[in-house]
């Protein structure tokens, strides 16, 4: 073997270093697929929900949180089978449950629950995303469109939940969920307090009088809107390109 | 074996550890999941890897013979700093257009 100058062993010393530490990356890479995914509520605007707490548990062994913002169903400007277009900038693991706390106004009842979500068929739906073209594109703050898809968690009245997958031109019902009213002892958290629960309904940031006489006349009183569908393909048109 | 061989110049062992070491930082890179903030981070930084192991090479072989790694040296620095510059201002645009 021949003798090396110092630079040339630097040159075989940083070379042995990085495919090291290739090594390392690839080996402790959380072997899971990560993907480009949002996640927003709706819930019908004849049953006001407030969303106390929405994140979603990640899969892989660490316990990662995605949380969801819940602005329009809690502000009451949701329509039913209309999300909020939210935005994101980070690939993540893909949900296997969903951790949430609401309080129904119309019912005057509090859910909570920790939802466990079908995995395989949301890993199935997201592998075959970008082969299949339903991927949209998902807006990000100041960087190039992401291609992902989008949660939609709706609340429904009697404490169903039912979530869809949706995409470009597509749709899937991938759960529905029936949670049980909790009887809380602890204060309930609104906007940006805690409440006892006796009066907590009467806090809520709602036109009382409309609401009174919609609920005694009836409107929706028998819907199950568990039931009922989004027109998100219907209604689904490609965005405009610049 | 070796004696048939015409042993090789330590400087040619050098660039082509420069090269060897250039394609495994380009694997290291791209070996998992890279996002798109990151992709541009990465091209980013190609030409300053690449002139610091220039700069190495240069300032060990001073023969008359490296004038060539030299003007290239400062051409990789050059588009080092341009690259940088390029990314600081999409950054900052990036920066700049996000709604917080």
């Amino acid at each position: 073997m021949r003798k090396l100058n110092i630079l040339n062993k630097i040159y075989i010393v940083i070379l042995v270093a990085i495919i090291i530490a290739t090594v390392i990356k690839t080996h402790h890479y959380d072997a899971g697929d990560r993907y480009y995914y949002t996640a927003s509520f709706t819930a019908p605007p004849t049953y006001r929900m407030y969303v106390q707490q929405s994140q979603f548990i990640t899969e892989g062994d660490g316990q990662n949180h995605v949380f969801i913002k819940s602005d329009n169903v809690n502000s009451g400007s949701s329509t039913w089978g209309n999300g909020d277009s939210e935005d994101t900038e980070e690939q993540e693991r893909l949900p296997k449950a969903l951790v949430l706390r609401y309080a129904s106004y119309r019912e005057k009842a509090f859910y909570a629950d920790t939802i466990p979500l079908p995995t395989k068929v949301i890993d199935e739906i997201f592998a075959g995303g970008i082969e299949k073209n339903i991927n949209v594109g998902i807006y990000t703050s100041g960087g190039p469109e992401l291609s992902g898809l989008i949660f939609l968690i709706g609340i429904a009245n009697n404490g169903n939940i039912v979530i869809w997958l949706q995409g470009r031109k597509y749709e899937r019902k991938i759960l529905t969920y029936h949670l049980k009213p909790i009887k809380p002892t602890q204060d309930q958290f609104y906007e940006s307090q805690f409440y006892p629960v006796k009066t907590y309904f009467d806090y809520f940031n709602i036109d009382t009088a409309g609401y009174k006489k919609m609920v005694k006349n009836g409107i929706d009183a028998h819907a199950n809107y568990a039931d009922s569908a989004t027109h998100y393909i219907e209604n689904y048109s490609d965005p405009v390109k610049f | 074996m070796e004696d048939t061989e015409k042993p090789l110049e330590q400087h040619v062992i050098s660039l082509l550890l420069i090269v060897g070491i250039f394609i495994v930082t380009l694997i290291f890179m791209t070996c998992t999941y890279v996002d798109n903030n990151h992709e541009w981070l990465n091209w980013t930084l190609v030409f300053p890897i690449l002139s610091v192991l220039m700069a190495g090479y240069v300032f060990t072989y001073r023969g008359k013979e490296q004038l060539a790694a030299r003007i290239i040296l400062a051409v990789i620095i050059v588009l080092s700093i341009v690259g940088v510059l390029i990314y600081g201002a999409i950054q900052g645009m990036g920066a700049a257009f996000s709604h917080g």
